[in-house]
């Protein structure tokens, strides 16, 4: 069955219907922007395919990446407040000049910071189930 | 991350008080020295503080100034400091204000560990949504 065009969806919409593989996280938001085949269709096992407008497909890339960069941005600040603090302990130990306090500071920070990321990977985690259990 | 000025907030009042017991030590275990490089008794030393410039808030050392106040001169003839009338000059440093000034560093520093702590809490709370 061949569905006709049906132009650019919003992203809420046609996210749901990709074919979600079964592999992970990445390859969950590589199906969001299906780059094989022609302009961004997408092939449901068992409707046919759905034809994308391109402007549904780029719009779909850019979901994408407006999922990805904040996420790396973020993974990127959580690692450096991470380092950070074994930087510091590590002049701590080393018989350095450092305030215990500042090396408290830091380690909390970091802690912090990777308690927000497991949430924050557990929320997407979830999101990813939801949507992979959803009927289509 | 803004979500952690509070404690960059905290840590700055830490590391003041913290800096600040170590003038309130030196003060404390000079007190009783008659003879420093500049040639007079040890003379006592305060630290001033200045709220932090710019976009975040907080505190600074601004300066470790002197004090003023005469030197105290006790009769002492047998003290190699002694002037001929057999009188030292003696520091400037009264160990009873350098002790509550202790006290009060000590719980200053327990107030910003106080709010440092609440704001992790708060942030360890804020993650249990």
């Amino acid at each position: 069955m061949e569905l006709g065009p049906i132009g650019p969806l919003p992203a809420a919409i046609h996210r749901p219907r990709t074919a979600v593989p079964a592999a992970g996280f990445s390859d969950f938001v590589d199906g969001l922007a299906p780059v094989q085949g022609s302009a961004g269709d997408i092939a449901l096992p068992d409707r046919g395919t759905i034809r994308l407008g391109p402007a549904a497909a780029a719009s779909a890339r850019d979901a994408r990446g407006a999922i990805l960069k904040p996420l790396e941005d973020f993974l990127g600040e959580v690692n450096t407040s991470l380092n950070n603090a074994g930087e510091m302990q590590e002049r701590l130990v080393a018989g350095e000049d450092v305030d215990f306090h500042d090396v408290m500071v830091a380690s909390e920070k970091g802690a912090v910071a990777l308690q927000l990321t497991m949430q924050l990977r557990n929320r997407i985690l979830e999101a990813y189930q939801e949507v992979s259990r959803m009927q289509v | 991350m803004g979500a952690f000025d509070g404690l960059d907030i905290a840590a700055s009042g830490l590391t003041a008080q913290r800096f600040r017991l170590d003038v309130i030590s030196a003060n404390l275990a000079n007190v009783n020295t008659t003879r420093t490089d500049a040639g007079e008794p040890f003379r006592r030393q305060i630290v001033h503080f200045r709220a932090r410039q710019g976009k975040l808030p907080g505190v600074d050392v601004f300066e470790i100034a002197q004090d003023k106040t005469p030197f105290p001169r006790i009769y002492d003839p047998g003290n190699p400091d002694a002037d001929e009338a057999g009188y030292v000059r003696m520091p400037n440093v009264n160990s009873i204000t350098e002790m509550t000034d202790l006290i009060s560093a000590s719980r200053s520093y327990e107030a910003n560990i106080t709010a440092a702590g609440a704001m992790k809490e708060m942030a360890r709370k804020a993650l249990e949504i």
